[in-house]
């Protein structure tokens, strides 16, 4: 697998990323994978080694304000700064026709974006539509009620969600752009001009299947195609479970195939654990090359 | 109207959801787990009795030919030694990913052939006790005392480690059979949190013996540091220390807080599941592994609590039986875990001798004689 790094200066911050091709794919049609909260590039390495061997270009990158090698730190994270960032990539790429793979928390990041920018299918994978439920879940208590009723009032005090401390401020900013119903999940859903399709787990109790297919279901709205598939017994950790992940992962790279319906895409091997080690070796090297050079600039 | 549709995709089946899923694996009431014993290791048998023509050879000079057992103690165990005389593969060739070597301290390496499903939940039991035992946090780092396994080839230890940097990051401190004691202390010197050294005790050891040597010190215990030891102390013997003094000059060499940061492991080649010691330096048995304790002269299960030969009955693997006789005496203690969890631990206390290992032998050699007859 070719790698070529690429960054973005945003003006608060670079976004550091890589576009993964094999041999002969250096102009096929691009895959844009967004990163979900504790989550970096290489954590996409296996989706981006079959959507390669599929025949397809892959372009993954670390949010700004979050773990990973692009600027800022965790602590700092808001979904206006996923939201922003998954902009500034959109731009980046703007003169490509892309699929959108966005999973968990960065699902709802792109179906709020992509209102803004076209693309020409956003596959979502285990997606957050109901943040509050999400959060809940995840936290073990209402973070949004406890600041809504005023219990909790400054933005940087700090807690704990998935072994990760963030601020209050990421409560605040999501209640304030509107991005924390599933009301508003729907709504951004209906002006996304292009099919969207949902990958989930049945069992998931932080993005309850029901209210995917709630979200989902057809509405006068819609106008282009949606679609939900869901893997029957499987968790939100889809991650830690291999056999789960590549049933998802092989839906997902069907999806883009129909959607770049007149490329000339080619069968593929699924990767074997010991490829997926050696390139994830390889995913290291890269990262610790890229905090290096930052230490450098410092 | 648009078009929409709700398809379901592949099912999660209920061994992948305990292996790869369930929260709760070191938890089980006995019942619970006896049940899942009963019904997954008997169909791992199935599997490895109607697609390995060579351990399907070797339960029938065992008299058991068929399938159907009554009881998981009439799975046929191998003895360590089948898998030094060559592979047992339960899976066609091209379908063998690994084939994996024992470091052979004992004269000479056993070989083990796993293919994907077997590697993927191999990799899920490391997971599992990370997670559930160890609870390392996510931005851990790991500083490994060995080679990767680019350099140390088939090694078992060395290539687990190096699929555990799927997880972790991780450094490998032996580079071209050299033991880079200062880089590692200057890594582990930058690395803010979470620093978890893992290694065979005596290199541990070596570890401290030199930073104390050279005058330098490292205060792992602010830092949440763990020590993770895999490998036991092999051809160190002489130099070998029990866990309890092991526990406490490595807690006091690296200021360590807790004793509960020092934390033992179990694998062999031989065995698809790695066993991680709890809080309590307890090793947590996951419910997809039977283990059994056996007379070493007659190779009949001993009363729980009394020691003897342990037997593993693992049902992860499916590209060789993962059914056999250790090198290892221990037992199973009669008493809960102090730690909470419910699942049964295993204590292992010595190796076999050499005397004993032909003992063993012999009597599994009668075993099948007496069948023939």
């Amino acid at each position: 697998m070719n790698n070529k790094t690429f960054s973005i200066d945003t003006g608060c911050g670079t976004i550091r990323g890589v576009i993964s091709f094999e041999d002969g794919d250096a102009h096929a049609p691009l895959v844009l994978i967004t990163p979900a909260f504790t989550k970096t590039a290489r954590d996409y390495l296996l989706l981006a080694m079959y959507l390669t061997r599929a025949g397809f270009r892959v372009a993954r990158y670390d949010c700004r304000n979050h773990i990973g090698i692009s600027d800022g730190d965790v602590l700092q994270f808001t979904l206006s700064s996923a939201i922003a960032d998954l902009l500034a990539v959109l731009r980046y790429f703007a003169h490509e026709t892309l699929v959108v793979v966005s999973s968990s928390l960065s699902s709802r990041v792109a179906v709020r974006a992509l209102g803004d920018f076209d693309c020409a299918a956003l596959i979502t994978l285990i997606g957050v539509v109901n943040l509050r439920d999400t959060q809940y879940q995840a936290c073990g208590e209402d973070l949004f009620d406890l600041w809504q009723s005023g219990v909790k009032s400054n933005p940087a005090e700090e807690y704990e969600v998935m072994d990760y401390r963030v601020r209050f401020a990421f409560i605040d900013d999501a209640i304030r752009i509107g991005i924390v119903h599933m009301e508003g999940t729907i709504e951004d859903l209906s002006v996304i001009r292009a099919p969207v399709y949902a990958i989930c787990s049945q069992d998931d109790p932080w993005v309850r299947f029901s209210d995917i297919d709630f979200t989902f279901r057809p509405r006068a709205a819609h106008r282009y195609e949606r679609g939900v598939y869901v893997i029957p017994g499987a968790n939100h950790q889809l991650g830690k479970n291999p056999r789960a992940a590549r049933t998802a992962l092989c839906k997902v790279v069907d999806l883009v195939r129909q959607t770049f319906n007149n490329h000339k895409t080619r069968s593929y091997r699924e990767p074997l654990i010991t490829e997926i080690v050696a390139q994830n070796k390889l995913e290291r090297v890269r990262e610790r090359a890229a905090m290096s050079s930052q230490e450098v600039a410092a | 109207m648009t078009a929409f549709h709700t398809i379901a995709l592949r099912p999660v089946s209920p061994f992948e959801h305990v292996v790869y899923q369930d929260e709760d694996v070191f938890e089980w009431s006995d019942q619970r787990r006896n049940e899942f014993q009963r019904k997954y290791i008997a169909e791992a048998f199935t599997w490895h009795f109607e697609r390995n023509s060579q351990y399907r050879s070797y339960c029938e000079a065992l008299g058991v030919r068929s399938s159907n057992v009554s009881s998981l103690s009439s799975i046929p165990l191998l003895p360590a030694a089948a898998f030094k005389a060559g592979l047992l593969p339960s899976a066609p060739e091209n379908e063998i990913v690994k084939p994996c070597t024992s470091s052979g301290t004992r004269g000479s390496r056993s070989v083990v052939p796993r293919d994907e499903l077997t590697l993927e939940r191999l990799l899920a039991s490391v997971q599992k006790g990370c997670d559930h035992l160890l609870h390392l946090r996510p931005d851990a780092q790991l500083f490994v005392l060995g080679p990767d396994t680019e350099e140390a080839g088939d090694l078992w230890i060395s290539y687990v480690l190096s699929i555990v940097d799927l997880i972790f990051p991780t450094w490998f401190a032996v580079k071209d059979g050299i033991f880079l004691a200062n880089e590692l202390a200057a890594q582990l010197q930058t690395t803010a949190q979470n620093p978890v050294i893992v290694g065979p005790p005596f290199l541990v050891m070596a570890f401290l013996e030199h930073l104390e040597a050279s005058g330098q010190h490292l205060d792992l215990g602010s830092r949440r540091g763990t020590i993770i030891t895999a490998g036991g102390w092999k051809q160190h013997q002489n130099r070998s220390l029990s866990p309890r003094e092991f526990i406490q000059r490595v807690s006091s060499g690296f200021s360590l807080g807790e004793s509960a940061q020092v934390r033992d492991t179990l694998n062999l080649v031989e065995l698809n599941t790695v066993l991680f010691d709890c809080e309590k330096h307890s090793k947590h048995i996951p419910p997809w592994l039977h283990v059994r304790i056996l007379d070493p002269e007659t190779l009949i299960d001993v009363k729980l609590g009394s020691e003897g030969l342990i037997a593993y009955l693992d049902a992860t693997a499916t590209s060789y039986p993962c059914f056999f006789i250790s090198d290892d005496f221990g037992y199973l203690p009669t008493a809960s875990c102090t730690c909470g969890r419910a699942s049964p631990t295993v204590v292992i206390t010595r190796r076999v001798s050499k005397l004993e290992q032909r003992g063993c032998a012999l009597k599994m050699s009668q075993n099948i004689k007496a069948t023939a007859n």
